[in-house]
């Protein structure tokens, strides 16, 4: 694990790059994130990188393969700001931790910020660091759930702008940023190997068959999906409420709920559970500590139902696109979600969503094959994205 | 009497407490704590976790202690004798239990309180006002061992606690005493009918307009989510109506009040769902609605139910916790869980008939008067606990 930069900026070669992330939880955001590092890792010209991250989550790990990572709140770790705070010292808790922050913050080199959350890093970033570009994923929110302070120092500091869809790069330019310090640039996407339907068809059969072994779901059964490493107490999530009302019904007796809780631990499963208990859905609705990616469950599920209500855009929709699942979605979902759904219900109406469920239930599915579909330039391949987040680093310092 | 200080030789309470805010359980045990001062001839103390807006009221009830949180003695290895050490520096200066008496945890929270006296050995009352989350999630393991490792008497807000703890906590049902949550049911008929008029005023509602209220902290347990999920449906099915609803008792300027905000305008009423400050005069708010309603996934037997009926509003909620024992089938409408339709109907259907309400509402108010007010819950209560004071 890396601590601090650890890079010496008087080396010859590349300037580092320090990569600035909110959280280490999956999203398709990170996702897109990902594929550029496995991609960055790979190509010898790039410079070396070091990513820093506020939190940590589900992801630390395939991150940490990948490049030196440190993560700045870990509440596994013992540092001297928490054990101030353990013994009530708010005070003096609080100037270590600034201190840390500024001690790991020492940066030099361009700053590539790839999650608007990290923005309260910025704070700690000396004057000299840079310069600041910052990638807004189309899965992301952009910039409406930042605290004000972290938002003036995120438009203040950012030299370019990397955005996943013209409507944010339209959202920066009201907000005063000078359009044409803003590229449009679709989020990128990891290469699976699945790409003809009889590889899908393997690969469903193979989950189903895992999901019969450990929770009692038919292989047949129609099966609605979430997913994602929800804290059930701080992102409320409709998931419970629409396998209640479409139990209810009477065409919905073989069908089955199935919650992949991405790396989640049970104490923040514990919510859901209760709900699950209480409804008396046991037995017809299931969560899963993913054993697979959760892609593979996407794929292997009828309908991905993107129940969240508030908070970040539901991870699956890309890989739901990929493999043809259907979304379900509210209306004013966050990020693209809604416009990305098959189907949108007005919001926080889970019997309308239920019963667009099971329309959707049994719809003919295809693969979308986006890498043979994708042109060889698309910058949704990070072969092409890459170099252009390259381009922005090193030229926005020009 | 006044209460009596430390030093007495006669048989004592010690309250445990989680705070000496205007929640629940404090303010239950500010209504026990009066009646013994004006009634019972018993010294009593009060260690209490936390500080808290009601801190100047219970001291001139009581022996007030706010002690602050203990430190666990497993935070990590090594750390124990600091940590034993500061402990016992908090015990000493709170003082030993007196000899001949009774520890009372209001709340199951405050057995943490019970490091602070490591030597008392007379009898402890658990008084559980808790279901599963507070039992099952919120109590630290350590804690929960405690809780049911020392406690010699048991106390549950409701039937339905009471259940929890035989069901899930092998507490062996006829050792459980239920006593109900008491509260003043003179006080909403105190608050001047002007005063009423301001706070709908506040909302800009007009005389005709239905406000149905709920109040609570916010967090997942008191189930916003599900509030503005009934609150979208009866607004979207019955637009003709004049439905307007409340929450009552948040910080307006929370990540959680912000989220149930978002909502509430992505639902389409934004204009209809109000977000309300906690207010220290709740029974004004009280009488400001027309109906309650409950959307908690759990809660014990919560007061704000109890402050609604004694303002005579009828009461919607699901059939989750402690409140149906209250609400029966005639003091309002008792819905499954987590069926939103049909609480969002039984709040239009009330809401729009004033004939209904005042009925469901006269039951309502009958039935917390007969049970709850403190001068008829109280002695209950003591006749109980008195026989459990050591002799």
């Amino acid at each position: 694990m890396g601590d601090g930069l650890g890079v010496d900026a008087g080396v010859s070669g590349p300037a580092p790059v320090t990569l600035l992330l909110g959280s280490l939880e999956s999203s398709d955001a990170l996702t897109s994130t990902i594929a550029l590092l496995e991609w960055w890792r790979a190509e010898p010209t790039a410079p070396p990188v070091e990513v820093i991250a506020l939190l940590g989550g589900a992801e630390a790990e395939r991150i940490r393969a990948l490049v030196p990572t440190t993560v700045v709140n870990d509440p596994a770790a013992w540092t001297l700001p928490r054990v101030a705070q353990r013994a009530r010292l708010q005070k003096v808790a609080g100037r270590l931790k600034s201190a840390e922050l500024h001690r790991r913050l020492k940066v030099h080199g361009p700053v590539y910020l790839a999650d608007a959350a990290a923005s309260r890093l910025l704070h700690w970033l000396p004057a000299e660091a840079g310069p600041v570009v910052t990638h807004l994923h189309a899965s992301a929110a952009g910039l409406g759930d930042l605290d004000p302070v972290d938002r003036d120092a995120l438009l203040a500091r950012t030299r370019r702008w990397i955005v996943g869809s013209p409507e944010l790069a339209d959202a920066l330019v009201a907000d005063g940023v000078a359009a044409e310090a803003v590229t449009v640039q679709p989020d990128m996407a990891i290469q699976r190997e699945i790409e003809r339907p009889e590889q899908l068809a393997e690969l469903v059969r193979s989950v189903r068959q895992e999901l019969e072994a450990d929770h009692a779901i038919p292989v047949d059964a129609p099966l609605l999906l979430g997913v994602g490493d929800v804290d059930w107490w701080s992102v409320p999530d409709a998931f419970v409420r629409v396998a209640w009302e479409a139990f209810g019904r009477d065409d919905a007796d073989a069908v089955h709920a199935l919650w992949v809780a991405d790396g989640a631990t049970d104490r923040m499963l514990w919510p859901l559970r209760h709900d699950i208990r209480h409804a008396g859905l046991e037995g017809r609705v299931h969560v899963s500590v993913r054993s697979r990616p959760a892609w593979q469950y996407v794929a292997a599920a009828d309908v991905l139902v993107a129940s969240r209500l508030s908070g970040h855009r539901p991870i699956g929709l890309a890989d739901a696109e990929t493999y043809g699942t259907p979304v379900l979605a509210f209306e004013g979902a966050e990020g693209d979600t809604a416009s990305t759904a098959d189907r949108v219900v007005p919001h926080l109406d889970a019997a309308a969503m239920a019963e667009a469920a099971l329309e959707l239930l049994g719809r003919e599915r295809t693969i979308t094959e986006v890498f043979r579909t994708t042109p060889a330039d698309s910058p949704v391949r990070p072969a092409v994205g890459g170099p252009m987040v390259l381009d922005a680093l090193a030229g926005s310092g020009a | 009497m006044t209460a009596a200080r430390r030093g007495t030789t006669r048989p004592a309470i010690t309250f445990l407490g989680h705070a000496v805010d205007r929640t629940g359980p404090p303010i239950y045990l500010h209504h026990l704590l009066g009646w013994l001062d004006r009634n019972a001839d018993v010294p009593t103390r009060l260690l209490s976790l936390r500080d808290g807006g009601l801190e100047e009221s219970f001291r001139a009830l009581t022996d007030l202690h706010v002690v602050g949180e203990p430190l666990p003695v497993q935070v990590r290895r090594g750390s124990r004798p600091l940590t034993r050490a500061r402990n016992a520096i908090r015990a000493a200066r709170i003082g030993p239990a007196d000899p001949g008496s009774l520890v009372y945890i209001n709340t199951s929270w405050s057995v943490r309180a019970l490091r602070y006296l490591p030597r008392h050995r007379g009898p402890v009352v658990a008084h559980v006002h808790e279901l599963e989350v507070g039992l099952d999630y919120d109590l630290p393991p350590e804690d929960r061992a405690v809780l049911f490792g020392r406690s010699t008497h048991w106390i549950a807000a409701s039937g339905a606690v009471a259940r929890n703890l035989t069901d899930r906590w092998g507490v062996p049902a006829d050792e459980i005493h239920v006593h109900h949550e008491m509260i003043d049911v003179a006080a909403p008929g105190r608050v001047p009918e002007p005063e009423v008029a301001a706070r709908r005023a506040e909302l800009g509602l007009g005389p005709d307009d239905v406000l149905a209220g709920t109040a609570a902290v916010l967090n997942w347990r008191k189930a916003p989510d599900l509030f503005v999920e009934v609150a979208a449906r009866a607004i979207r099915e019955h637009p003709e109506r004049t439905l307007h609803l409340a929450w009552v008792g948040l910080d307006p300027d929370s990540p959680q009040a912000r989220h149930v905000r978002r909502d509430a305008v992505r639902a389409g009423i934004g204009d209809r769902l109000h977000l309300v400050a906690a207010s220290d005069r709740p029974e004004a708010w009280m009488r400001a609605f027309d109906l309650f309603v409950l959307p908690a996934r759990e809660d014990a037997y919560p007061l704000a139910c109890l402050e609604a009926a004694a303002a005579a509003r009828p009461i919607v909620c699901f059939d989750a916790g402690g409140m149906p024992e209250f609400v029966a089938a005639d003091a309002g409408v008792v819905v499954d869980f987590p069926d939103v339709g049909a609480m969002a109907r039984a709040v239009a259907d009330i809401g729009a008939d004033q004939d209904l309400r005042r009925r469901l509402g006269a039951v309502a108010r009958a039935r917390v008067v007969a049970r709850h007010d403190t001068s008829v819950a109280a002695p209950r209560w003591w006749e109980t606990v008195s026989a459990w004071m050591p002799a």
